[in-house]
């Protein structure tokens, strides 16, 4: 401990206490002149004095000499020279460097930020207390469970979840947790002061944040006393983001009253500012207890249904306890749970489904995602790419530092011979490169986070994230930066120290074909990089044509000129049985709307994320069923999407709730479901509800829900047949009115019923195209890597020609001065580059088509491993390759062999 | 180094150190030429340190962090530099001290031995 400390105070004064000259002479002249000063006072002159103190001290100049030895040179110093030295040659090359620095940012800052996206959508925990203790409840086997869910009740998550008395009851006699809790999502809209806007809201139960571990940041979280059936006013709790983003950061907020769907809540406290709830991808905004799922306007009786699926539990383990264990006793309280919360009304045949139900538990470090499933595949590939996008930088750094270093070779060999140190040497060559490496890396970081702002500005719609900066992850970048620089570019170095240096002076410019020895490692690198850029340039091209094919999809109807309504009623607390007659009203208004040319209400927007089932089966037998997808239109909802009938006739004012049941469906049903050619007429059997459906309208194919799916049987109801109408709904509005005016139109329209009443329009074309970042970010970001790589080899293949051409320029000279004609010495060069090229297409080609096979579930409309794009991306790659090399091989032959012969 | 009078005393290799720090444990902080001056009035003479042994032995001792200096003002409100001992430096000093002690009881006994 003595040592450390003693070694530090030594290692401090060195860097920090080194005495400059100045100081040194002023310390031996006051010595002087205090040996004078005795003098005098022993009675001598002022000069006999000053004589005499220079006897008795010495010479101040040899003094200073001496003094300058002891204080010695530093490391410090040395560096510092080093790195002057090394700016010097740095600024002296300036393509070099720039070339270098910009290969490395390029390579570290893509993987920074896509590891970053990564990490946040797959592997970073839940910030909370222990998040691995955390584990999401759900059913042993789910795909049974959604098949049931789906006969016999209504499903309101795209997560595990049970029903509230299902929830209930585990909740008080579960033993395999320490604590559970349970949450379900919803959007609220805020009062007008806050701009009428729809908030992300969490129904929780009141253990959740206590079980989570989050402690308030204001004021106190919601607890079990809050969360009370019928909790009259409901009290909230307020994210950091939405409080700082909607209120300012207004400390005094405790207690105040916010107004959701026209009900006022309470805030009791603010979450501290990384807690976004335990779904990744979705940031809360408020988060109420679950007993004011009702009384904030939801569906009444949700929290009584024995057959509404909408709750997620999660439980937290006790420290040590082992998944397995919890397990053991969730299945032993199974059946009791399902044996308690039994539906009364369930169909018999069903009952024995239901009590085989058993839970499990799952890890829930990383809380629940929609987006992690959907990103999951591409961004994995994403990472991949980037992964190899970096080793291709490598490649080309090393590539560049090696040519860079070989010209050098000869000065190196030089510096040696004269007896320079060789450590020195290594240590100069070192400071250089670490120069590089730093700067790529700091750059780097700018190319990190302007892409993450990028990434995230793109996924916006989908995913509310952020992206900070991780230090941990800079580090590794910046510590691959350097070991590749370092490692390529101490080369030369090491080879200098075992090549004489007569040799190298002599060898250079002078040898016949330019020996293979430093050139190997170079070929091997390039010849890397093709192979990784056809690669690359191969996926790009496969993801783009992938975005081309789905932008080209027919959807079966006329999406331009429409736009989507949503109209909320939530804060007019309408009953159900008004709420139908009150979206009549409102869709008659808005026909009657200027610019309007036509309207119809619809429940599900194609592509808008929802969607409801149904299972049919033909009149005859209704023991054969099929899975068709449902939606419920008004009248002139066809006409208003353009969809032309091909048969019978569209729904009408006789198509009333208590009419005879009838449907519209397209050819894909007529067909799955062994109608005839023209249907109408016909009919089928919903076994669940014992309906009997007649067809009254036959419609061409479309798409329901995503521009991949292959045709769906579709049967369109009239919505005044459908059952629980919801107090919000959707309109289609065919307008040429631009979309800003339109919506002032409409909302004036719906005005006049109601100035509480909500409206946000858009675009279905926005709906379609918001399906697809996925897709458009897979082709700009492969594309981007793609063109990356291949500009990469392109500098890899010209650096490597380049040097090549100088290696042989003797050569070149002697051959002309023999009378070889441009072509000859044209060819001979390009042979040389056609063979790496070559090389390096085939093992490229042969990666892609291994690789080709995984992501055939993300491409749309081609096959991936078909020979075409491969041939593609060869051929690309292929002609930037032969661009790349000719550049110096018309140098090359262009030169005056009298030139070439004198070169060095 | 040739011209030196054979009157006055070389410093012992290793012994210049010694001196300056058990000056500096008895005088207090000092700077470079009161320290000279103590050790010539303490040989009476017989050892004149010159510049070029006292300040590179002082920064060596410094660079080993067993004394330190510091710019300050002399009596006479002259401007100097002071040398002042470190707590590394007493203990540097204690064990010097029993080192040189065992060592001139060895020499002792062997002179004695022999004469």
């Amino acid at each position: 401990m003595r040592l450390l400390r003693e070694w530090t105070h030594r290692i401090v004064g060195m860097l920090l206490q080194r005495r400059r000259d100045a100081d040194l002479e002023e310390e031996l002249r006051i010595h002087l002149d205090l040996a004078a000063e005795d003098a005098q006072r022993r009675g001598e002159l002022l000069h006999e004095a000053q004589r005499m103190a220079r006897l008795r001290s010495g010479s101040a100049l040899q003094a200073l000499d001496a003094l300058r030895d002891q204080r010695g040179i530093s490391w410090v110093e040395e560096v510092m020279r080093d790195v002057r030295h090394g700016l010097r040659t740095l600024r002296r090359t300036p393509s070099f460097t720039t070339v270098a620095v910009i290969t490395l940012a390029l390579g570290t800052g893509a993987n920074a930020a896509i590891y970053q996206l990564l990490d946040a959508i797959r592997l970073r925990p839940l910030p909370v207390d222990s998040p691995d203790q955390l584990a999401i409840v759900q059913m042993a086997d789910m795909t049974r469970w959604v098949d049931m869910a789906r006969w016999t009740g209504r499903r309101s998550s795209a997560y595990p979840v049970l029903t509230y008395p299902l929830w209930e009851h585990f909740r008080d006699h579960q033993t395999a947790f320490q604590g559970v809790f349970a949450w379900s999502n919803t959007e609220v809209r805020l009062d007008r002061s806050l701009g009428a806007r729809p908030a992300k809201a969490l129904l929780v139960s009141g253990d959740f944040f206590n079980v989570l571990g989050v402690a308030p940041y204001l004021g106190r979280l919601l607890t079990r006393d809050d969360d009370q059936p019928s909790c009259g006013v409901p009290t909230a709790v307020l994210s950091h983001s939405f409080w700082q983003r909607e209120l300012g950061g207004d400390p005094g907020v405790i207690g105040r009253t916010l107004t959701l769907n026209a009900r006022p809540v309470e805030v009791i406290g603010v979450t501290p500012a990384g807690f976004f709830g335990v779904e990744v991808g979705r940031a809360f905004d408020i988060a109420a207890p679950i007993c004011a799922q009702a009384s904030l306007g939801g569906e009444a009786g949700w929290l009584t249904s024995r057959t509404m699926w909408w709750l997620t539990v999660m439980g937290r383990t006790a420290p040590g306890q082992s998944l397995d264990s919890v397990n053991e006793r969730l299945k032993a309280v199974s059946l009791g749970l399902f044996q308690a919360s039994l539906p009364a009304e369930f169909p018999r045949d069903r009952v024995e489904d239901y009590l085989s139900l058993t839970l499990q538990a799952v890890p829930g470090a990383t809380g629940v995602s929609a987006v992690r499933t959907r990103y999951a595949d591409p961004l994995l590939i994403l990472q991949l790419t980037t992964g190899i996008v970096l080793l291709m930088a490598c490649t080309n750094l090393a590539n560049l530092v090696l040519a860079r270093a070989s010209a050098r070779e000869r000065e190196f060999a030089v510096r040696l011979a004269v007896g320079g140190s060789w450590l020195r040497l290594v240590r100069q060559l070192m400071v250089e490169n670490a120069m590089l490496a730093l700067g790529g890396a700091i750059v780097g970081v700018g190319v990190a986070a302007f892409s993450s702002r990028i990434l995230v500005g793109q996924l916006g719609r989908e995913l509310s994230l952020t992206l900070p900066l991780d230090w941990r992850l800079l580090g590794v970048m910046l510590g691959l930066a350097f070991v590749t620089c370092l490692t390529f570019g101490l080369v030369p170095a090491w080879r200098a120290s075992r090549v004489s240096a007569a040799d190298t002076v002599k060898a250079n410019g002078r040898g016949a074909s330019g020996g293979r020895d430093g050139t190997m490692l170079r070929r091997v690198l390039v010849v890397t990089q093709v192979a990784c850029s056809v690669l690359l340039l191969f996926g790009g091209v496969l993801f783009a044509v992938t975005l081309r094919n789905l932008h080209a999809v027919d959807v079966g109807f006329e999406s331009r000129n429409v736009s989507i309504a949503r109209v909320d009623f939530t804060s007019l607390s309408v009953h159900p049985s008004a709420r139908r007659a009150l979206a009549a009203d409102l869709l008659d208004r808005i026909r009657e709307a200027p610019g309007v040319e036509s309207a119809a209400e619809v429940r599900h927007v194609p592509f808008g994320g929802t969607g409801n089932s149904a299972i049919v089966a033909p009149e005859s037998d209704p023991t054969v069923t099929t899975g068709v997808r449902l939606n419920g239109v008004t009248p002139r909802y066809l006409a208003t999407l353009g969809v032309t009938l091909l048969a019978g006739r569209d729904f009408d004012s006789r198509d009333s709730a208590g009419a005879p049941k009838v449907t519209i469906v397209n050819r894909t049903f007529a067909r799955r479901l062994g109608l005839a050619e023209n249907p109408v007429g016909q009919r089928f059997l919903r076994p669940a509800s014992g309906d009997m459906f007649e067809v009254i309208g036959l419609v061409p194919d479309s798409k329901y829900g995503a521009l991949r799916e292959d045709p769906q049987p579709i049967m369109f109801v009239p919505l005044a047949q459908m059952t629980a109408p919801r107090p919000f709904t959707d309109f289609m509005v065919r307008s040429t009115v631009p979309l800003s005016r339109l919506s002032s139109l409409i909302e004036d329209a719906v005005a006049q019923v109601s100035p509480l009443i909500a409206v946000d329009v858009g675009a279905l074309e926005t709906t379609i195209r918001d399906g697809l970042v996925r897709e458009r970010l897979m082709a700009l970001l492969s594309g981007t890597f793609g063109v990356l790589a291949a500009l990469i080899a392109a500098i890899g293949l010209y650096g490597v020609m380049s040097y090549l051409v100088l290696r042989r320029t003797n050569e070149i000279g002697v051959r002309v001065a023999l009378g070889a004609r441009r072509a000859d010495v044209l060819t001979l060069l390009f042979r040389e580059a056609g063979a790496l090229l070559a090389v390096g297409l085939a093992i490229g080609a042969a990666m892609s088509l291994a690789a080709a096979g995984s992501v055939r579930a993300l491409v749309f409309g081609l096959e991936p491993q078909s020979p075409g794009i491969i041939s593609l991306a060869c051929a690309l790659l292929a002609l930037i390759g032969l661009v790349a090399s000719y550049l110096p091989a018309r140098r090359a032959a262009n030169l005056p062999p009298l030139v070439a012969l004198r070169e060095q | 180094m040739a011209n030196r009078e054979p009157s006055k005393a070389d410093v012992l290799q290793g012994t210049l150190d010694l001196m300056v720090l058990q000056t500096l444990d008895t005088m207090g902080p000092q700077h470079g030429y009161a320290i000279a001056a103590r050790l010539e009035q303490v040989s009476a003479g017989a050892l004149q340190l010159n510049m070029g042994t006292l300040y590179p032995g002082l920064m060596r001792l410094e660079q080993r962090g067993l004394v330190k200096g510091s710019w300050g003002t002399t009596e006479s409100n002259r401007k100097a530099r002071f040398y002042a001992l470190t707590a590394a430096g007493r203990r540097e000093l204690a064990k010097e001290k029993q080192a040189w002690d065992r060592m001139t009881t060895i020499m002792q006994a062997l002179l004695r031995d022999e004469a």
